[in-house]
Protein backbone atom coordinates (compact mmCIF):
# COMPACT_ATOMS: atom_id res chain seq x y z
CA UNK A 1 0.00 0.00 0.00
CA UNK A 2 1.22 3.45 -0.83
CA UNK A 3 0.45 6.56 1.59
CA UNK A 4 0.02 9.37 0.14
CA UNK A 5 0.40 12.27 2.82
CA UNK A 6 -2.33 14.55 2.08
CA UNK A 7 -1.78 18.48 2.01
CA UNK A 8 -5.77 19.03 3.52
CA UNK A 9 -3.87 21.64 6.10
CA UNK A 10 -5.81 25.14 6.35
CA UNK A 11 -4.01 28.00 4.85
CA UNK A 12 -3.15 30.98 7.94
CA UNK A 13 -4.92 34.24 7.25
CA UNK A 14 -2.85 36.86 6.70
CA UNK A 15 -3.86 40.66 5.10
CA UNK A 16 -2.92 40.61 1.69
CA UNK A 17 -1.41 44.39 2.51
CA UNK A 18 0.85 43.04 4.64
CA UNK A 19 1.86 40.19 1.83
CA UNK A 20 2.75 42.75 -0.37
CA UNK A 21 4.36 45.51 1.94
CA UNK A 22 7.86 46.65 1.83
CA UNK A 23 9.65 46.43 4.95
CA UNK A 24 12.50 48.49 3.75
CA UNK A 25 10.37 51.55 2.44
CA UNK A 26 8.57 51.34 6.24
CA UNK A 27 12.21 51.34 7.65
CA UNK A 28 13.29 54.33 5.33
CA UNK A 29 9.76 56.32 6.27
CA UNK A 30 10.09 55.74 9.90
CA UNK A 31 13.98 56.80 10.06
CA UNK A 32 12.79 59.82 7.95
CA UNK A 33 9.49 60.66 10.64
CA UNK A 34 12.37 59.93 13.60
CA UNK A 35 14.79 62.87 11.67
CA UNK A 36 12.21 64.83 11.30
CA UNK A 37 11.26 64.41 15.33
CA UNK A 38 14.85 65.03 16.42
CA UNK A 39 15.35 67.94 14.92
CA UNK A 40 11.69 69.68 15.93
CA UNK A 41 12.24 68.44 19.05
CA UNK A 42 15.95 70.03 19.05
CA UNK A 43 14.06 73.25 17.68
CA UNK A 44 11.40 73.07 20.26
CA UNK A 45 13.85 72.34 23.12
CA UNK A 46 16.01 76.10 21.68
CA UNK A 47 12.23 77.56 22.02
CA UNK A 48 12.04 76.14 25.33
CA UNK A 49 15.29 77.16 26.38
CA UNK A 50 14.58 81.07 25.14
CA UNK A 51 11.23 81.05 26.82
CA UNK A 52 12.61 79.84 30.23
CA UNK A 53 15.69 82.47 29.69
CA UNK A 54 13.08 85.12 28.82
CA UNK A 55 11.29 84.07 32.36
CA UNK A 56 13.97 84.05 34.00
CA UNK A 57 15.21 87.50 32.92
CA UNK A 58 11.63 88.74 33.65
CA UNK A 59 12.12 87.09 37.40
CA UNK A 60 15.12 88.52 37.98
CA UNK A 61 14.11 91.90 36.78
CA UNK A 62 10.94 91.82 39.44
CA UNK A 63 13.64 90.81 42.62
CA UNK A 64 15.32 93.91 41.74
CA UNK A 65 12.60 95.76 42.03
CA UNK A 66 11.55 94.29 45.04
CA UNK A 67 15.09 94.62 45.98
CA UNK A 68 15.02 98.38 45.22
CA UNK A 69 11.73 98.37 46.76
CA UNK A 70 12.76 97.33 50.34
CA UNK A 71 16.06 99.52 50.33
CA UNK A 72 14.55 102.46 49.46
CA UNK A 73 12.02 101.87 52.35
CA UNK A 74 14.34 101.70 54.79
CA UNK A 75 12.97 101.14 58.32
CA UNK A 76 9.17 101.18 58.86
CA UNK A 77 7.71 103.29 61.10
CA UNK A 78 4.36 102.18 61.29
CA UNK A 79 3.23 98.33 61.74
CA UNK A 80 0.83 98.33 58.42
CA UNK A 81 3.86 99.74 56.76
CA UNK A 82 6.37 97.02 58.58
CA UNK A 83 3.70 94.37 57.52
CA UNK A 84 3.33 95.44 53.94
CA UNK A 85 7.55 95.78 53.59
CA UNK A 86 7.68 92.33 55.27
CA UNK A 87 4.99 91.08 52.60
CA UNK A 88 7.30 92.19 49.89
CA UNK A 89 10.21 90.66 51.22
CA UNK A 90 8.87 87.39 51.37
CA UNK A 91 7.50 87.83 47.54
CA UNK A 92 11.23 88.68 47.18
CA UNK A 93 12.13 85.27 48.68
CA UNK A 94 9.63 83.62 47.24
CA UNK A 95 11.29 84.72 43.58
CA UNK A 96 14.75 83.96 44.68
CA UNK A 97 13.30 80.43 45.63
CA UNK A 98 12.13 79.89 42.16
CA UNK A 99 15.24 81.30 40.40
CA UNK A 100 17.33 78.42 42.89
CA UNK A 101 15.15 75.77 41.37
CA UNK A 102 16.03 76.78 38.27
CA UNK A 103 19.36 76.84 39.15
CA UNK A 104 19.64 80.29 38.36
CA UNK A 105 22.40 81.31 40.04
CA UNK A 106 24.15 85.11 41.10
CA UNK A 107 27.48 86.06 39.67
CA UNK A 108 30.62 86.78 42.53
CA UNK A 109 32.25 89.58 41.25
CA UNK A 110 32.78 91.84 43.95
CA UNK A 111 36.70 91.90 45.12
CA UNK A 112 37.56 89.87 42.39
CA UNK A 113 38.97 90.80 38.86
CA UNK A 114 37.08 92.26 35.98
CA UNK A 115 36.04 88.97 33.99
CA UNK A 116 35.08 90.62 30.65
CA UNK A 117 33.34 87.45 29.61
CA UNK A 118 30.19 87.86 32.61
CA UNK A 119 30.63 91.99 33.37
CA UNK A 120 30.35 95.06 31.71
CA UNK A 121 32.16 98.28 33.40
CA UNK A 122 29.60 100.64 34.15
CA UNK A 123 32.11 102.75 36.02
CA UNK A 124 35.50 103.37 37.99
CA UNK A 125 36.65 104.67 41.11
CA UNK A 126 39.70 105.13 42.63
CA UNK A 127 39.92 103.28 45.65
CA UNK A 128 42.73 102.88 48.28
CA UNK A 129 44.30 99.67 48.77
CA UNK A 130 43.03 98.12 45.79
CA UNK A 131 44.33 97.20 42.66
CA UNK A 132 43.22 98.24 39.28
CA UNK A 133 40.58 96.33 37.61
CA UNK A 134 38.89 94.89 40.97
CA UNK A 135 35.26 94.79 41.29
CA UNK A 136 34.74 97.30 43.80
CA UNK A 137 30.70 96.80 43.20
CA UNK A 138 27.85 96.08 41.64
CA UNK A 139 25.07 97.96 39.78
CA UNK A 140 23.49 95.46 38.10
CA UNK A 141 24.01 91.77 39.89
CA UNK A 142 24.91 88.99 36.99
CA UNK A 143 23.23 85.70 37.20
CA UNK A 144 24.47 82.45 35.63
CA UNK A 145 22.07 79.28 34.68
CA UNK A 146 22.61 75.98 33.58
CA UNK A 147 22.75 77.17 29.75
CA UNK A 148 25.39 79.26 30.88
CA UNK A 149 25.45 83.35 31.20
CA UNK A 150 22.02 84.74 32.02
CA UNK A 151 22.83 88.39 32.42
CA UNK A 152 25.82 89.98 32.61
CA UNK A 153 26.62 91.97 35.25
CA UNK A 154 27.60 95.78 35.55
CA UNK A 155 29.72 96.73 37.61
CA UNK A 156 32.30 99.45 39.13
CA UNK A 157 35.76 98.55 39.63
CA UNK A 158 38.53 99.83 40.70
CA UNK A 159 41.10 102.70 39.00
CA UNK A 160 43.96 101.95 41.33
CA UNK A 161 44.91 104.17 44.58
CA UNK A 162 43.73 108.33 44.45
CA UNK A 163 46.70 111.14 43.89
CA UNK A 164 47.99 112.20 46.96
CA UNK A 165 48.18 115.93 46.38
CA UNK A 166 44.77 116.24 44.70
CA UNK A 167 42.51 113.86 47.67
CA UNK A 168 39.04 112.87 47.20
CA UNK A 169 37.87 116.37 45.41
CA UNK A 170 39.16 114.76 42.13
CA UNK A 171 36.48 112.27 41.16
CA UNK A 172 36.81 110.73 37.91
CA UNK A 173 33.63 111.19 35.16
CA UNK A 174 33.08 107.56 35.59
CA UNK A 175 32.72 107.67 39.35
CA UNK A 176 30.49 110.58 39.05
CA UNK A 177 28.70 108.43 36.36
CA UNK A 178 28.20 105.40 38.93
CA UNK A 179 27.39 107.56 41.94
CA UNK A 180 24.79 108.91 39.38
CA UNK A 181 23.15 105.57 38.09
CA UNK B 1 -5.78 29.83 13.68
CA UNK B 2 -5.32 32.77 16.22
CA UNK B 3 -0.88 32.80 15.73
CA UNK B 4 -0.71 36.13 16.21
CA UNK B 5 -1.95 38.88 17.88
CA UNK B 6 -0.26 41.89 17.10
CA UNK B 7 0.21 44.86 19.95
CA UNK B 8 0.58 48.35 18.22
CA UNK B 9 3.80 49.52 19.03
CA UNK B 10 2.32 53.67 18.04
CA UNK B 11 -0.55 53.33 20.61
CA UNK B 12 -0.45 50.24 22.37
CA UNK B 13 -3.50 48.89 21.00
CA UNK B 14 -4.84 45.32 19.39
CA UNK B 15 -4.56 45.00 16.13
CA UNK B 16 -7.11 42.31 15.05
CA UNK B 17 -5.49 39.84 12.59
CA UNK B 18 -7.84 40.81 9.61
CA UNK B 19 -6.35 44.41 9.14
CA UNK B 20 -2.88 46.09 8.74
CA UNK B 21 -4.44 49.46 10.33
CA UNK B 22 -4.11 50.28 13.99
CA UNK B 23 -7.92 50.78 15.01
CA UNK B 24 -7.14 52.90 17.51
CA UNK B 25 -4.42 55.04 16.16
CA UNK B 26 -4.84 54.59 12.34
CA UNK B 27 -1.21 53.34 11.84
CA UNK B 28 -0.25 51.68 8.95
CA UNK B 29 1.16 48.63 10.34
CA UNK B 30 1.56 46.30 7.20
CA UNK B 31 5.40 46.27 7.14
CA UNK B 32 5.34 45.11 10.41
CA UNK B 33 2.75 42.16 10.16
CA UNK B 34 4.77 41.41 6.77
CA UNK B 35 7.79 40.83 8.89
CA UNK B 36 5.98 39.13 12.17
CA UNK B 37 3.80 36.92 9.73
CA UNK B 38 6.70 36.17 7.18
CA UNK B 39 6.40 32.61 8.70
CA UNK B 40 2.94 32.16 8.08
CA UNK B 41 3.21 33.45 4.17
CA UNK B 42 5.88 31.01 3.80
CA UNK B 43 3.97 28.51 4.94
CA UNK B 44 1.20 29.32 2.84
CA UNK B 45 3.70 29.35 -0.25
CA UNK B 46 4.95 25.99 0.81
CA UNK B 47 1.24 24.40 1.32
CA UNK B 48 0.27 25.90 -2.17
CA UNK B 49 2.98 24.22 -3.61
CA UNK B 50 2.72 21.24 -2.34
CA UNK B 51 -1.20 21.03 -3.73
CA UNK B 52 0.04 21.31 -6.92
CA UNK B 53 2.76 18.95 -6.43
CA UNK B 54 5.77 20.97 -6.33
CA UNK B 55 7.66 19.09 -3.82
CA UNK B 56 10.80 20.56 -3.73
CA UNK B 57 9.74 24.03 -4.02
CA UNK B 58 7.59 23.54 -1.00
CA UNK B 59 9.85 22.55 0.52
CA UNK B 60 12.07 25.27 0.20
CA UNK B 61 9.50 27.57 1.15
CA UNK B 62 8.61 25.65 3.88
CA UNK B 63 12.25 25.74 5.14
CA UNK B 64 12.47 29.07 5.01
CA UNK B 65 9.63 29.59 6.81
CA UNK B 66 10.92 27.76 9.53
CA UNK B 67 13.99 30.01 9.38
CA UNK B 68 11.96 33.31 10.14
CA UNK B 69 10.35 30.81 12.83
CA UNK B 70 11.62 27.66 14.06
CA UNK B 71 9.55 26.84 16.39
CA UNK B 72 6.36 26.68 14.30
CA UNK B 73 5.06 23.56 14.95
CA UNK B 74 2.82 23.46 11.04
CA UNK B 75 5.60 23.79 9.32
CA UNK B 76 7.53 21.07 10.93
CA UNK B 77 4.56 18.87 10.29
CA UNK B 78 3.67 20.10 6.59
CA UNK B 79 7.62 19.54 6.08
CA UNK B 80 7.08 15.83 7.40
CA UNK B 81 4.57 15.17 4.51
CA UNK B 82 6.58 16.28 1.48
CA UNK B 83 9.22 14.32 2.78
CA UNK B 84 7.18 11.48 3.44
CA UNK B 85 5.57 12.05 -0.68
CA UNK B 86 9.46 12.58 -1.15
CA UNK B 87 10.24 9.42 0.45
CA UNK B 88 12.84 10.78 2.68
CA UNK B 89 12.18 8.71 5.53
CA UNK B 90 14.71 9.98 7.60
CA UNK B 91 14.02 13.23 6.86
CA UNK B 92 10.43 13.05 7.51
CA UNK B 93 10.88 11.40 10.92
CA UNK B 94 13.08 14.26 12.03
CA UNK B 95 10.73 16.95 11.01
CA UNK B 96 7.68 15.28 12.56
CA UNK B 97 9.63 14.27 15.87
CA UNK B 98 10.64 18.07 16.10
CA UNK B 99 7.08 19.11 15.71
CA UNK B 100 5.89 16.68 18.66
CA UNK B 101 8.93 17.63 20.53
CA UNK B 102 6.88 21.25 20.06
CA UNK B 103 3.77 20.42 20.49
CA UNK B 104 3.19 17.17 22.15
CA UNK B 105 -0.26 16.96 22.55
CA UNK B 106 -0.74 17.63 18.96
CA UNK B 107 -3.20 14.37 17.73
CA UNK B 108 -2.83 14.71 14.58
CA UNK B 109 0.92 15.45 14.44
CA UNK B 110 1.28 12.15 16.56
CA UNK B 111 -1.24 10.47 13.94
CA UNK B 112 1.22 11.21 10.99
CA UNK B 113 4.44 9.89 12.45
CA UNK B 114 2.82 6.87 13.15
CA UNK B 115 1.58 6.89 9.44
CA UNK B 116 5.48 7.82 8.40
CA UNK B 117 6.85 4.83 10.46
CA UNK B 118 4.30 2.68 8.75
CA UNK B 119 4.83 4.30 5.34
CA UNK B 120 8.48 4.01 6.02
CA UNK B 121 8.08 0.14 6.31
CA UNK B 122 5.98 -0.48 3.41
CA UNK B 123 8.19 1.09 1.22
CA UNK B 124 11.16 -1.11 2.65
CA UNK B 125 8.90 -4.62 2.11
CA UNK B 126 8.45 -2.92 -1.58
CA UNK B 127 11.53 -2.59 -2.06
CA UNK B 128 12.82 -5.95 -0.60
CA UNK B 129 10.15 -7.55 -2.29
CA UNK B 130 11.12 -5.57 -6.10
CA UNK B 131 14.84 -7.09 -5.00
CA UNK B 132 13.79 -10.52 -4.45
CA UNK B 133 11.79 -10.61 -7.58
CA UNK B 134 14.81 -9.28 -9.30
CA UNK B 135 16.98 -11.67 -8.07
CA UNK B 136 14.37 -14.60 -8.99
CA UNK B 137 14.08 -13.49 -12.38
CA UNK B 138 18.16 -13.19 -12.62
CA UNK B 139 18.29 -16.43 -11.73
CA UNK B 140 15.37 -17.71 -14.00
CA UNK B 141 17.40 -16.32 -16.96
CA UNK B 142 20.74 -17.99 -15.50
CA UNK B 143 19.06 -21.00 -16.03
CA UNK B 144 17.65 -20.03 -19.15
CA UNK B 145 20.83 -19.62 -20.54
CA UNK B 146 22.61 -22.65 -18.69
CA UNK B 147 20.15 -24.57 -20.49
CA UNK B 148 20.84 -23.44 -23.80
CA UNK B 149 24.65 -23.47 -23.28
CA UNK B 150 23.90 -27.02 -22.57
CA UNK B 151 21.67 -28.21 -25.91
CA UNK B 152 24.01 -26.15 -27.76
CA UNK B 153 27.14 -28.00 -26.35
CA UNK B 154 24.94 -31.34 -26.78
CA UNK B 155 24.13 -30.02 -30.61
CA UNK B 156 27.70 -29.53 -31.33
CA UNK B 157 29.16 -32.85 -29.71
CA UNK B 158 26.14 -34.55 -31.99
CA UNK B 159 26.86 -32.93 -35.19
CA UNK B 160 30.59 -33.29 -34.56
CA UNK B 161 30.21 -37.30 -34.21
CA UNK B 162 28.12 -37.47 -36.93
CA UNK B 163 30.89 -35.34 -39.13
CA UNK B 164 33.21 -37.81 -38.12
CA UNK B 165 31.25 -40.93 -38.90
CA UNK B 166 31.13 -39.55 -42.56
CA UNK B 167 34.10 -38.94 -43.12
CA UNK B 168 35.40 -41.68 -41.78
CA UNK B 169 32.73 -44.28 -43.83
CA UNK B 170 33.48 -41.83 -47.49
CA UNK B 171 37.66 -43.00 -45.97
CA UNK B 172 36.52 -46.25 -46.02
CA UNK B 173 34.72 -46.37 -49.39
CA UNK B 174 37.63 -45.66 -51.50
CA UNK B 175 39.92 -48.02 -49.75
CA UNK B 176 37.87 -50.91 -50.68
CA UNK B 177 37.76 -49.78 -54.21
CA UNK B 178 41.55 -49.14 -54.55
Amino acid sequence: MRHTFDFEDSFYPVPPAAVDANPATAIRDLLYRVARLEQSLGEQRVQAAADTKEMLLEFISLSDDIANIAERWGVATKAQEAALIGSVIALGRKIVAIMKHHQVEPLDTIGQPLDADTSDVAGSEASEGVPTGVVLRELQVGYTWPQGLLRRAKVVVSSGSPPPAQGAENTSPSTTEAKGR
Amino acid sequence: MNEMTLTCPYCGGIVPEDTTICPDCHEDLSSLIHLESAHLVRYNEGLALAREGRLEEAKASLITALTHKESFAPAHVLLAKVYGRMERWPDARASIKRALELNPDDEKARTLAEEIKRAEEDAKARQEETTRSRRVSAERYLAACQRDVAKAFAFGVGLTTFVALLISWLGGGKKHQD
